[in-house]
């Protein structure tokens, strides 16, 4: 047995890492941010130990008990290992902002029609390039910047992604049409391959990545609906309104088509993969799961009875989905085959109007609606962590004078960017934004000038209520009382 | 009511009542190992202004009830109130404060190690990276790229500082 020595401790990093991470666990979430910058030692205890983070999180300020809401649909230890907790708790409790991408304000012709985000160095897994395709059928290229801006490093020519045939004359008409189709899921990008699949009117447009060109058109028997994301080595999926394919890149477009699945009513809206199996939502009542390994045999149903148009895998083998029922926005959660959690269906108080669009963050989901709200929920679905609201967007609609005015612009995509800080793409209206932690800058303070001007709007209505109210006297009075 | 004797790192011997002493897990399951003992007991981590300091607590603390065994509650944590006695007891050098933690950990009396952590947490809270530094000793070893690419990650929490003035004062009030 060895004796320790007599430990001599004059200063507070002559303590052991465990009664720092002792003496750690006695501060609140403010007081442990300072210490991130102190030091080397005492940031690898306070800012990279994952287990500090993951219990802040649910540390409630104010409180003086933790509240601890476990996810319902748990965590697996993989993902666990993957979330950075410091990241998740900013995004729980930091105040937000949205910084739009180019302008802002979209030229006539020139809205967006489709994201996607890749990584510019390869294997490297922090997306910091997105590609935009634009109504007039061109694609850009953004590099994303410190302090969220984003440079636009590429433009393809216009109307690549129409048909070839009848080119410039009729480009109004054909950005109506593809106002018209209403794709979400229209951009998929594989970095590996340096190829961009976009849904073009004409068919399947593939684009190289680098000189912003048409590579090929590959043809399918009707209009494409959604397209799924890439996930190499797996091949891309493509649902047009009455069939699903699957798409062999190496096959040339002229060739005839090799199997596909029918489906038995109209509109695919989403198409996730998951592992082996291929999960599709439309404007059917059901959730269709088909599998590589017995395509096109459509392998399972999940019954839904909502209108689903967006899915994204929670957790090894769960899917949220998200869509409208009876007008109203629904978030569903359908965990994995063999998992103990329930399925939720949340028709009642996850939004006014439809959500159109459902990611996985973190530990969390992330919905965008119709009415410009980008809500972050637990993974029960039910549980609201917080809001945010794109500007111009229904923040005040809740007040009895607000009825009829305006809601925000429609989130059509949140898409969370790998790696970096967790920052979110956002694809509302007809622009792109990127949403994230700190303060609004001046130019684009949208936080910091709307109460202003929240507050002159209250104050006119309020005058011109109690005029209202002081006519309303009067006109009592007249009748002789 | 019987006494045992403690040795201290530098060959002080000092005597404490048994159930004193027992507030010490690590003496408490060593006397219930070993059963009746004359000899001064080795304590070889610790030394004596320090264990006297200890044992003091101790003493005013024999009372207490047994701190409940898994009581890791976030509750007890993250409440930073110390009873007055403790505080009084805590205005040491922080050395003493330290050396105070340190054999408190070895010695296995958690209330006391608590207590001693609190102290320390306290001296932390509301104060910027730089006032921790300075009140700690602690070098800066990150390069200028490091540090502002820390001070870009942490600015919202810097901006939420106002926010909180007032419930400082209240909490003075």
């Amino acid at each position: 047995m060895t004796i320790e020595r007599p430990r001599k401790a004059r200063f507070l990093l002559c303590l052991p890492d465990e009664l720092l991470v002792e003496i750690i666990s006695h501060l609140p979430p403010k007081d442990v941010i300072p210490l991130h910058a102190t030091c080397h030692r005492l940031r690898t205890l306070t800012r990279l130990d994952p287990t500090l983070w993951r219990s802040l999180c649910s540390y409630r300020e104010g409180s003086s008990l933790t509240v601890l809401t476990p996810p319902r649909a748990p965590l697996s230890d993989v993902e666990c290992a993957t979330i950075d907790w410091y990241t998740e708790y900013r995004f729980r409790n930091a105040p937000m902002r949205m910084r739009w991408v180019g302008t802002g304000s979209p030229t006539m012709g020139n809205e967006v029609k489709g994201i996607g985000a890749f990584p510019s160095r390869g294997g490297s897994v922090e997306d910091d390039m997105i590609v935009s395709a634009s109504s007039d059928g061109s694609v850009k290229i953004w590099s994303l910047q410190d302090d969220y801006a984003a440079k636009e490093v590429g433009k393809s020519e216009r109307g690549l992604i129409f048909s070839q045939k009848k080119r410039a004359p009729a480009l109004e008409d054909q950005q109506k049409k593809i106002r018209e189709a209403g794709i979400v899921d229209g951009v998929s990008i594989d970095a590996t391959a340096g190829r961009i699949w976009v849904a073009g009117e004409d068919g399947l447009v593939e684009i190289d990545l680098i000189s912003l060109k048409r590579i090929s058109t590959h043809r399918f028997p009707f209009a494409i609906m959604s397209l799924s994301q890439t996930s190499s080595p797996y091949p891309l999926t493509i649902g047009t309104t009455l069939t699903l394919h699957m798409h062999d890149s190496r096959v040339s477009p002229n060739s005839p088509l090799p199997a596909h699945a029918h489906l038995f009513q109209p509109g695919p809206l989403s198409i996730l993969h998951s592992g082996s199996s291929i999960k599709v939502a439309g404007r059917f009542p059901s959730l269709l799961s088909y599998d590589r390994r017995a395509w096109p045999k459509l392998t399972s149903t999940i019954h839904s009875g909502a209108r689903l148009c967006g899915l994204t895998t929670i957790g090894t083998s769960g899917v949220a989905a998200c869509g409208e029922y009876n007008g109203k926005g629904t978030l569903e959660i359908y965990p994995g085959p063999g998992s103990l959690s329930p399925v939720v269906k949340n028709r009642q108080t996850a939004a006014r109007s439809k959500i159109l669009t459902v990611a996985s963050h973190g530990s969390y989901l992330v919905t965008g609606n119709a009415e410009g709200c980008i809500s972050f929920f637990e993974r029960d679905a039910r549980t609201v962590i917080r809001e945010h609201w794109v500007e111009g967007g229904g923040r005040t609609s809740s007040g009895i004078w607000n009825v009829g005015e305006d809601g925000g612009d429609v989130i059509r995509r949140v898409k969370p960017l790998r790696g970096g800080d967790g920052k979110i793409l956002v694809w509302a209206g007809d622009r792109l934004g990127l949403l994230g932690i700190g303060k609004e800058q001046q130019e684009i303070s949208e936080e910091a000038v709307c109460p202003e001007g929240e507050e002159e709007e209250y104050l006119m209505k309020m005058r011109e209520l109690l005029r209202r109210q002081g006519e309303e006297v009067r006109i009592l009075e007249g009748m002789g009382l | 009511m019987s006494e045992i004797k403690l040795l201290s790192s530098d060959q002080a011997t000092i005597t404490v009542e048994k159930s004193v002493a027992e507030r010490s897990i690590l003496i408490k399951n060593m006397l219930e190992d070993v059963g009746e003992v004359t000899e001064a007991i080795p304590i070889p981590n610790v030394n004596e202004n320090v264990l006297k300091k200890v044992i003091e607590w101790c003493e005013h603390h024999k009372g207490d009830p047994p701190a409940q065994a898994d009581d890791d509650s976030d509750s007890r944590k993250k409440s930073s109130d110390i009873d007055e006695w403790d505080q009084k007891f805590m205005q040491v050098d922080q050395e003493m404060l330290f050396e105070i933690i340190l054999a408190a950990n070895y010695l296995d009396i958690k209330p006391l190690l608590d207590v001693g952590c609190k102290t320390v947490a306290n001296m932390i809270k509301g104060k910027s990276p730089e006032e921790i530094r300075k009140t700690f000793n602690i070098q800066n070893d990150f390069t200028p790229d490091e540090e502002e690419q820390i001070r870009r990650e942490n600015e919202w929490a810097e901006e939420s500082v106002p926010r909180s003035q007032p419930l400082d004062i209240d909490e003075a009030c």
